[in-house]
């Protein structure tokens, strides 16, 4: 019972070892993204997208922005806290950190969903690098999930 | 009962050293990560923006001076802008580019250069249409025309989109037959092309990009009295 015990510990481990692997890579796929969408977007050029070729409606857009403040900055701000809070938890190993992180994710993926929706259904365009976004938070948000899952285990 | 008293302090020092090492490490990770970041960042910004070592290593003037030019032919400031008909921003900046042409046209020479952008379905066929109704003099009015109504044909579908340009030569008094067969024609294909090409060798990587006597404007002013600011200064720095 105890070697059971032990041993499902030890996995537990691992997948969050993974879970924070994960959200390491995802988080710098996204910055790298949302960065190059912040950069674009005040050196006011459009941009020359080869898969869903829609970028340049999407990101002049009303919904572009809030404010002055461009949805890219904010993507870009949002991925560089996780990336810190990941890297803040390996550093300490604090296990509030595994809480805040999922709950960050989660309103980030509700963020991406409504974002996602305004491009199909109120901008009728898509656009690649919005949608690349998208995908990273949404794979952030299903780590979360499975985190929270493994510690309350 | 000696030993013991010796071995306490130096476990103790052992201890905070290994402490002392721990922090170093942890600084210095921190540190790693937060350097990689702003790297990043910078990277984007500088990678994002290169052009080609081709043309840089040249050390020449990146951007040729051929294309459609308008304003006056002897100035020393040239404007050159590459930009595709299709683009929100360029049908922006057309107005921008046209009030300039119009108010200072004295101080510089405006290029205009095509780069359509591929995710732009009727942007390759209006860089056609202008250069075809060139071939009949009528460069500039296609040209306004192709800006002014953008909203007319961006986004219909491509035989649509293909009648409006055929109605625009019509409208434009163009010898529509000789519109239709220059329209085919190898040569502006090649031509527009060209100067894809060429932008794509300058540095261009989206629309609209100008170079102000070959130097790539990185801020594009938003408004006409920037725009003219930025022309006027280039004027004061050469005299």
């Amino acid at each position: 019972m105890r070697d059971l015990r032990r041993l499902s510990s030890k996995l537990n481990l691992n997948s969050i070892k993974l879970i924070t692997a994960g959200w390491l890579t995802v988080s710098l796929i996204g910055f790298v993204d949302a960065t190059y969408l912040t950069i674009q977007h005040y050196r006011g050029a459009s941009l020359d997208c080869y898969v869903l070729r829609d970028c340049e409606e999407v990101t002049t857009s009303q919904y572009a922005t809030i404010g002055s403040i461009p949805i890219g900055l904010l993507g870009a701000l949002y991925y560089v806290s996780i990336i810190l809070l990941t890297a803040a938890y390996l550093d300490t190993k604090h296990s509030r950190l595994l809480t805040i992180i999922p709950l960050l994710t989660t309103l980030g993926f509700l963020v991406s969903i409504i974002l996602v929706y305004l491009q199909i259904f109120v901008i009728r365009a898509l656009c690649s690098y919005c949608l690349l976004s998208a995908l990273a938070s949404t794979a952030l948000f299903i780590l979360a999930v499975i985190s929270v899952r493994t510690s309350t285990k | 009962m000696s030993t013991s008293r010796n071995r306490k302090p130096h476990s103790a020092e052992n201890s905070f050293g290994t402490e002392r090492k721990r922090k170093a490490k942890r600084v210095a990770a921190w540190s790693g990560l937060l350097l990689g970041l702003v790297f990043l960042v910078f990277g984007l910004i500088y990678f994002t923006d290169k052009p080609d070592p081709e043309t840089a290593t040249q050390g020449l003037h990146p951007v040729p001076a051929s294309g459609r030019a308008v304003g006056n032919p002897d100035a020393r400031i040239s404007l050159v802008e590459y930009s595709d008909y299709q683009c929100r921003r360029c049908a922006y900046y057309h107005l921008i580019v046209t009030e300039l042409v119009e108010e200072v046209s004295d101080e510089f020479r405006l290029i205009f250069r095509h780069y359509p952008l591929r995710n732009h379905a009727h942007a390759l066929a209006a860089a056609i249409a202008a250069e075809s109704a060139g071939r009949q003099g009528k460069f500039w009015e296609m040209h306004d025309l192709l800006f002014s109504h953008q909203e007319q044909w961006a986004e219909k579908e491509q035989t649509e989109a293909l009648e409006i340009f055929s109605q625009y030569a019509d409208s434009l008094s163009l010898d529509v037959f000789q519109f239709h067969r220059d329209f085919l024609s190898q040569e502006i294909i090649e031509k527009v092309n060209n100067d894809y090409q060429e932008g794509r060798r300058a540095g261009v990587r989206s629309t609209p990009t100008f170079f102000l006597n070959g130097q790539k404007i990185m801020n594009k002013p938003p408004t006409y009295e920037g725009f003219k600011a930025l022309i006027l200064e280039t004027k004061s720095e050469l005299n």
